[in-house]
């Protein structure tokens, strides 16, 4: 159903895009906040990747790939918003992302903390290829296809990730990270 | 014995935390807008009639699944607010974020490239193709995929009321004629974004008229040098002067901003003042009315200070601005009547 949905907004059908629009939202809204790690700008990445997807959908040749044509857009907005992130977000320091719930010790509220602000140095790119992974749970190769880029790019991506955050498990807690100087790429 | 905690599952357990529903006024506001743009298609592609549909948002669950899909040739036309409509031009070859079509004519941007070694060579050699209107010269410096939009200025308010583009800089399509600078831009380097930017003033024909403006793009470091990429022409009505005070008014404009005086900045522009926040669509943002209050309300906290002279061409004032969260840039304003009409901040 969706690939005749797909033929249908590509042809101009405000109504067949909608639907794909309602269908895919949730799912876009979560894979860019995670990559941004701010609800307000992974919003806009995903108003402008609906707004690009109508704007390109003709030239979406394969509807069967609408999935991942529509991934990419989003990357590609959430690098654009993580480069505007960067001129006129005054330093903050990290706070963990949630309250504590109900059980949840000390330890895990470190944990949370200490991969937040792992995460966010990583840049955009290396952010992608780990939600891709870890949240959406696509294999090394489908991630390649999603962000269209080689595998080998991917893997490396992966591998400086992964290390980071690893990195940043096994920090000390006596060193706090001075959260004003971490960076996007 | 403890055992070391799963990567993987922590990872996944962390990412798994956080919002996962897209609210219902951000697809609105995506489906009025898509409602508001017109679907770029393939060069080639044979006429079909396309049908005029309700507004997305009212599309609810009434959809049907019916057979397939129709193109319908889409004529780039003016994304302004209003205002006369810019020239025609051939239709724009497809962005980079799409799937390339067999049917599509190959994309200027094929040339290869020949970096400048320094910012000076880029722009001494930018200027003389755009003034000699050699796409080949101009592709050759450009980055690929890198757009051209140009934003003429209404004379009363600074609304921007025409706007059209220039995909991958081809000069077959760019109705600007005898471009020329008018002497040096204001180049900042080193700038924590990662692209160095540059703000030319310059003069060039528009439809028999002479207009002056600034042209305002960001420079690509690739392997082998320089090349230019996302640029922004900005022009105001033909005839006008500047006022004599504008480097004070924006001066003024700062210095309120700095200490926090939401209200003496907003005295220092017109009503219908708009700031934007980025170069071009879509890496644009655009604040204005109570938006722009909000604005400036919660980036109050944010210092600025110029630095070197200020540039003026036209009803602008371009200058080079340091912010205290470590951003360097170049701030753009056009100055009517004695007010900031617009700011730029690319």
């Amino acid at each position: 159903m969706q690939i005749a949905l797909v033929e249908q907004a590509r042809s101009g059908s405000e109504e067949a895009f909608a639907s794909l629009a309602r269908g895919a939202g949730d799912q876009l809204l979560a894979i860019a906040y995670r990559i941004l790690r701010d609800l307000g700008r992974a919003e806009d990445a995903v108003q402008q990747t609906l707004v690009l997807a109508w704007r390109e959908l003709p030239s979406l040749r394969d509807p069967a790939r609408f999935d991942a044509w529509l991934h990419r857009l989003l990357v590609n907005a959430c690098y654009r918003e993580a480069r505007r992130g960067r001129r006129w977000a005054a330093n903050v320091r990290l706070l963990p992302m949630d309250a504590p719930a109900a059980g949840d010790s000390l330890a895990t509220v470190v944990l949370r903390d200490q991969l937040e602000r792992g995460f966010r140095r990583l840049p955009p790119d290396q952010r992608a290829v780990f939600v891709f992974h870890h949240y959406l749970g696509l294999t090394l190769p489908e991630v390649a296809t999603h962000l269209g880029v080689p595998l080998g790019t991917v893997k490396s991506r992966m591998h400086y990730a992964t290390n980071t955050l690893r990195a940043a498990l096994e920090a000390d807690l006596r060193s706090p990270v001075d959260a004003s100087r971490e960076r996007l790429a | 014995m403890s055992t070391k905690p799963d990567f993987d599952s922590i990872a996944a357990a962390w990412l798994a935390e956080g919002p996962t529903e897209l609210a219902d006024r951000v697809l609105d506001a995506a489906l009025d807008e898509a409602h508001r743009t017109r679907q770029r298609h393939p060069i080639g592609v044979p006429w079909r009639a396309r049908s005029m549909s309700t507004p997305f948002r009212f599309a609810a669950a009434a959809i049907t699944v019916v057979a397939v899909a129709l193109l319908a040739v889409n004529f780039p036309g003016t994304a302004g607010v209003g205002g006369p409509a810019a020239p025609s031009s051939p239709p724009p070859t497809a962005s980079p974020t799409t799937e390339p079509t067999a049917t599509q004519s190959p994309t200027p941007s094929a040339a290869a490239k020949a970096p400048a070694a320094t910012i000076d060579e880029l722009v001494d050699r930018l200027y003389a193709a755009l003034h000699s209107k050699d796409t080949a010269a101009l592709q050759a410096l450009a980055v690929d995929g890198a757009r051209h939009a140009v934003y003429s200025t209404d004379g009363l308010t600074g609304s921007v009321i025409t706007t059209f583009e220039n995909a991958s800089f081809n000069v077959a399509t760019d109705p600007l004629q005898d471009v020329a600078r008018q002497g040096d831009p204001i180049v900042v380097t080193d700038r924590p974004e990662g692209r160095d930017l540059v703000a030319m003033p310059l003069t060039f024909t528009y439809q028999d008229e002479i207009d002056t403006g600034f042209d305002v793009f960001f420079v690509e470091r690739v392997p082998g040098g320089l090349l230019f990429g996302e640029t922004a022409t900005f022009y105001g009505k033909p005839g006008l002067t500047i006022d004599p005070d504008a480097v004070a008014i924006i001066d003024a404009q700062r210095a309120a901003w700095n200490a926090g005086d939401v209200d003496a900045v907003l005295a220092t522009m017109s009503s219908d003042a708009a700031f934007w926040e980025g170069l071009a669509d879509p890496n644009r943002n655009a604040y204005s009315g109570e938006a722009l209050r909000a604005f400036i309300e919660t980036t109050s906290t944010i210092k600025t200070t110029f630095s070197g002279t200020p540039l003026i061409s036209g009803t602008f004032v371009a200058a080079a601005t340091t912010l205290s969260n470590g951003s360097r840039g170049i701030s753009l304003y056009e100055i009517r009547d004695g007010k900031i009409a617009l700011h730029v901040y690319p």
